[in-house]
């Protein structure tokens, strides 16, 4: 472990930006795993406001803003259990930094079983767990070259998709290097978009292709590539869902609604595409590009305390990663853009739309370069620059950020 | 907070690197924007066929369908309203207890009738009350000005104009003979042949009454924008009263400072009224006999004492206050809130309100310095529109300008 060979440290990276799954669902083990993972960071500018408001959409969940100064952004701690006939358990507590808060949150609680019938691998899950529509849900920042959470998850999931519900997995290898994974969840809506209100209030479907193989590269030596390509549907339905990051019930300032006020009841169809690929373009220099396109449209009303007025929205999003690695270095771009379409209709239209923030005529976008150095001991140093115009005011920031993630079996 | 080294100072290319990354970054991506939009379908609640002549960020008012507004009724409802001949023995208007410098009220702790009969309640200023979901100071079923224009003007008890079925056709006939009459009530009423009858009189008034809307105060202004439109005192004022401690806003909140509004962009309509302590007579939670709220009107006894929030734009100009004017000074008015209630230690009316058992919840008391209340008071005073206290539009047609 001390001394790491180029190319375990070329897999490394590749196994940190490709996309299996955090928790390996379809990877049973026997026995104890630990994994345990945290990031802090440092940002010379605030971004935006502790509550970050994205105009053109209604936010919630776990979601706050980049504030200058220090924070620890994400940590946590995850035990998994197997046993020889293949049930497995796992559980994850983690915190993330709510503004100048810190909660303990319980993330993964869930029991399970992995089955083999035929070509294919079945796992079944029940409990408190992260959804697995995509890998960009359950990605710590750890694992990613930048310091925040997608922009395009951040503005439609509320950061991401923690829920209690079942899930199914079927996965089919293809050949030795190719298989396809298929999952269905269902979610009792606890989490936003969905609220809960007895039943099934979300779900989810997926499927995922990942192949990869060698080409012939620089110099005629054989380079792997890895390529993962999935398409996804989160469907959620709520009713009278506030923006739970603000803790009081009602306004308390100014002559009008606010937020605070504000509730939405009506349906989210969220659609994401995603395809990852790397390639090591010589055996020193790895390449990748993650892209994610999302697509959430709905409908609804929108209310407070004494107005009404449907909705009708449209949102697109996507984003675009690029990496460079070289051994222990790595250099990332991002770029992540939302173009939000809103319709509202009826009386209360007009001022439901200001006191909803539901009010855009640009499109948010935030764009991010970072360098990472990845120590052989597991932590992991990034040093960046971002810049934000999301809540319709531009800002950018320097930003580093220090992390480790680590996994025993005892 | 970390501190950069050395000299405690951003390193010049370090400031500059964000900046300079943000620039690339927008020119680059300068041709990928402007898909996003919202488009608003108001079922045209932002459209009237009247010029209000308010700002776009606040709601129109509700229009009744069976008198929508138009400026003829206006100006006829402006020189009705001012017209001491609509009345039973020619002494008394609308403005005999609506001044336009006091906010349209009359600055008497109550007012006083054609025949000399003192009211039991307090004039209430006019301004926006095209916003209010009731009208008067408690009557649940008062909730349109066409309802309440006729008590004034015929009611019996108080007798207030005093027009009755002894003196209608004499009153009807001043106004006939009022040559400046005809061409408005035509211009009103252009599908009528014979348009002067009380029901387009009332329909004028209230037309009138409907269009007295502003919003230019101080604190309309900062709400709009403005962060110079308020001074420090006043800004200090408006967090009391928009404070959990204080509770101000819950019965006094909204763009029209009560909780009694109505607006045509609204759907749940909130007509509620409140008992804030000022009595406890006999510690049985009762009111005197002749000022009992809506009890008077529901006589269910949880009722007893509840009052409508006024609005409390032009509060500067528009003392006494409370519904029965018992109150001469926005002092005595933060102190009796302050207090919780009115404890009233002897005479007919003893007893100790902040025990009424009927009180609102939101009145609790609250602790609170001199310098908070002057602040608050400071605050109050912003809500003064002064535009519409001098508004010649408002103003007396039949005094030349």
């Amino acid at each position: 472990m001390k001394h790491l060979s180029k190319t375990t440290l070329c897999l490394v990276f590749l196994v940190q930006t490709s996309d299996l799954f955090a928790h390996g669902e379809l990877e049973p083990i026997l026995g104890w795993q630990v994994d345990a993972d945290f990031t802090a960071s440092y940002f010379d500018q605030s971004l935006h406001d502790e509550a970050w408001l994205i105009p053109g959409t209604l936010m919630g969940g776990e979601v706050y803003g980049s504030e200058q100064g220090a924070q620890l952004d994400e940590a946590s701690v995850g035990l998994r259990y197997g046993t020889l006939n293949n049930f497995f358990a796992s559980l994850e507590v983690g915190s993330h930094a709510h503004g100048s808060e810190y909660d303990l949150e319980l993330e993964q609680a869930s029991l399970g079983q992995y089955l083999e019938w035929q070509d294919y691998e079945i796992s079944v899950e029940a409990g408190r767990m992260k959804a697995l529509f995509s890998p960009t849900n359950t990605q710590h920042l750890n694992a990613t070259n930048f310091e925040r959470q997608s922009l395009l998850y951040s503005a439609f999931v509320g950061g991401h998709y923690v829920n209690n519900g079942l899930r199914a997995l079927i996965k089919r290898e293809t050949s030795d290097h190719s298989s396809w994974l298929v999952g269905a969840e269902l979610w009792d809506g606890d989490a936003f978009p969905a609220t809960s209100s007895g039943g099934v209030n979300a779900y989810d479907l997926f499927a995922y292709y990942d192949t990869s193989g060698e080409y012939q590269g620089v110099h005629g030596k054989a380079q792997g590539w890895h390529l993962n390509i999935g398409l996804w549907h989160l469907g959620t339905q709520s009713e009278n869902r506030k923006d739970d990051r603000f803790s009081s019930g009602h306004s308390h300032g100014g002559a009008s609604s606010t937020l605070e006020d504000i509730r939405f009841s009506g349906d989210h169809h969220i659609t994401g595409l995603r395809a990852a690929l790397s390639w090591d373009f010589s055996s020193h220099i790895t390449l990748d590009s993650t892209s994610e396109v999302i697509w959430n449209e709905g409908d609804g009303e929108v209310r407070d305390q004494t107005r009404l007025a449907d909705l009708d929205f449209e949102h697109l999003g996507a984003s675009q990663e690029f990496g460079i690695g070289s051994g222990q270095h790595r250099i990332g771009f991002r770029y992540e853009w939302l173009g939000l379409k809103n319709t509202l209709s009826g009386p209360g239209a007009a001022i439901l739309a200001q006191d909803a923030n539901l009010i855009e005529k640009d499109d948010p976008y935030r764009a991010s370069l970072a360098y990472n150095y990845l120590h052989q001991t597991g932590l992991r140093f990034k040093v960046g620059v971002t810049t934000d115009d999301t809540d319709g005011e531009a800002d950018s920031s320097v930003w580093i950020s220090v992390g480790w993630t680590g996994t025993f079996r005892p | 907070m970390l501190n950069y080294p050395f000299s405690g100072r951003r390193p010049a290319s370090l400031a500059l690197f964000p900046k300079a990354f943000a620039l690339s970054i927008t020119l680059v991506l300068a041709g990928c924007q402007g898909t996003s939009e919202t488009v608003i379908e108001d079922d045209s609640a932002s459209s009237s066929s009247f010029n209000w002549a308010i700002p776009a960020r606040f709601p129109l008012p509700v229009e009744p369908t069976g008198n929508t507004m138009s400026e003829a009724k206006f100006q006829l409802g402006r020189h009705l309203f001012y017209d001491e001949r609509l009345s039973g023995n020619g002494t008394q208007a609308c403005a005999s207890c609506h001044e336009q410098s006091k906010g349209f009220s009359d600055g008497l702790t109550t007012s006083v009738g054609s025949t000399g009969q003192v009211l039991a309640r307090n004039a209430q200023g006019l301004m926006n009350v095209a916003y209010h979901a009731t009208q008067t100071w408690a009557n649940p079923s008062l909730s349109t000005l066409e309802q309440q224009a006729l008590v004034p003007l015929f009611g019996e008890d108080p007798i207030e104009h005093g027009i009755n079925d002894l003196n209608r056709d004499e009153v009807l006939q001043r106004i006939r003979d009022e040559a400046a009459y005809e061409p408005l009530f035509t211009a009103a009423f252009p599908e009528q042949g014979d348009p002067i009858v009380f029901t387009n009189i009332r329909d004028a008034i209230t037309s009138f009454v409907r269009g007295l809307v502003s919003f230019d105060t101080p604190f309309d202004r900062f709400e709009l924008g403005d962060p110079d439109a308020l001074s420090e005192a006043a800004h200090r004022g408006r967090q009391l009263f928009f404070s959990e401690a204080l509770e101000c806003f819950h019965c006094h909140g909204g763009y029209n400072l009560s909780d009694s509004t109505l607006d045509r962009t609204m759907t749940f309509v909130e007509r509620p009224f409140h008992n804030t302590g000022l009595f406890n007579i006999g510690g049985t939670g009762a009111y005197p006999d002749d000022n009992q709220g809506i009890f008077h009107i529901t006589e269910d006894p949880a009722d007893m004492g509840k009052f409508r929030s006024p609005s409390l734009r032009n509060v500067e100009v528009t003392a006494p206050y409370m519904h029965d004017g018992s109150m001469t000074s926005l002092d005595e008015v933060i102190d009796f809130y302050a207090a919780g209630g009115r404890n009233i230690t002897s005479g007919p009316n003893a007893g100790d309100g902040r025990f009424n058992p009927f009180k609102s919840g939101f009145v609790n008391g609250f602790t609170i310095s001199d310098a908070e209340k002057q602040d608050l008071i400071t605050f109050l005073h912003s809500l003064t529109d002064h535009t519409f206290l001098n508004n010649s539009r408002f103003s007396n047609p039949w005094i030349p300008e």
